[in-house]
């Protein structure tokens, strides 16, 4: 169950990150892995052969080749599911996706959603990608916020970074375990910060999540400036 | 490049890929540290001076490219190299001098981590 609903322009973009996003986290598991079969079984295969009777040396080569391999297709396999997602190239300007978030949503009684004040800061970003990002952010801070309601913020430095803070219960024990896909301490499915990690991953800028001494959550989105935009 | 052993710090929260990748780096010659945590490897940092940093890109609730400042403030020269389970070879993180993906021909991931190394193999 969602604390807030998306706004309709944010669902195809919501429908394909969720995809990627649990698609993407069981591949990168399986691939870590595979990846540790075929570093133990090279590993295996250097000590046994020197060992082996010269009988021996032959079949012990044919199984391992026959591990590698079929390590390299079930690889290939995955690697076949992934999506063809075009690396971000686009700029965003912060202020702006900000406020068109927060102009399309519609908070539920007794929250206060405030954005940035007037200004201009441009990152190396897809505008619809960061503004998705910020979506589930505010959402996750609304549920966090409650029933006895607060506010959500988000703010925007010269980094370029984008601060999503909340006056909620701050994530506490579940700090550790927030990026976990399919963690989740509230009825939903628990990829909202993975869509946003891995649309960070994609433009080379960091999610940092933290408590505020204070109380409360922060999020932070430390994107990479937009070099050469106009 | 000099006889001294090359130094890697290796950071990855799997304990297999610790496991077995860090025994790739052991045969090859590197002498490894390794970290399960960001955290363990500024840790680390504070005790020895690194030519090379090996990690994974997600570490935990963090991701590695986090720990390139503070590697790059220990040792200007030390090369970076991120191992990934999702990232292509084209796809670049910050401070990467390369990115490597998980599941490659151990002898190949060996060859480029020499070749960044300044090393001219086993």
């Amino acid at each position: 169950m969602t604390a807030l609903d998306p706004p309709p322009h944010l669902l195809p973009a919501l429908r394909l990150h969720l995809t990627e996003t649990v698609g993407g986290s069981l591949r990168h598991a399986l691939k870590n892995k595979l990846g540790a079969i075929r570093n133990a079984g090279y590993l295996l295969r250097k000590r046994l052969e020197p060992l082996a009777a010269e009988a021996d040396r032959k079949r012990i080569g044919q199984l391992f080749d026959v591990l590698a391999d079929e390590v390299v297709k079930a690889d290939g396999m995955l690697e076949a599911l992934r999506m063809a997602t075009p690396p971000a190239v686009a700029h965003a300007d912060l202020h702006a996706v900000a406020a068109a978030l927060l102009g399309a949503l519609r908070p539920p009684a007794g929250v206060t959603l405030r954005g940035p004040g007037p200004g201009s800061v441009l990152a190396r970003v897809e505008a619809h990608d960061l503004e998705l990002a910020l979506f589930l952010l505010v959402e996750n801070a609304v549920a966090a916020v409650g029933a006895r309601g607060g506010q959500v913020t988000i703010d925007v430095e010269a980094g370029p970074t984008v601060l999503v803070r909340d006056d909620g219960p701050g994530f506490g024990e579940a700090l550790g375990r927030a990026l976990e896909p399919f963690y989740s301490g509230r009825k939903t499915c628990g990829v909202g910060l993975k869509v946003v990690q891995r649309i960070m991953t994609r433009v080379g800028g960091e999610l940092r999540i933290t408590d505020r001494a204070g109380g409360g959550a922060q999020v932070t989105l430390a994107l990479r400036p937009a070099e050469g935009a106009p | 490049m000099t006889d001294r052993p090359c130094q890697v710090l290796f950071v990855d929260d799997d304990e297999v890929n610790i496991l077995t990748f860090g025994m790739l780096l052991d045969e090859r010659g590197y002498v490894v540290t390794r970290a399960s945590s960001l955290a363990e490897a500024r840790a680390r940092l504070a005790e020895r001076t690194f030519d090379l940093a090996v990690l994974d890109v997600h570490v935990g609730h963090e991701t590695s490219p986090q720990l390139v400042p503070d590697l790059r403030r220990t040792n200007p020269d030390l090369r970076v190299v991120f191992l990934s389970g999702s990232l292509r070879h084209e796809e670049q993180l910050p401070g990467a001098d390369l990115v490597l993906g998980k599941g490659e021909d151990p002898e190949r991931l060996l060859a480029e981590i020499d070749r960044v190394s300044g090393r001219t193999g086993p």
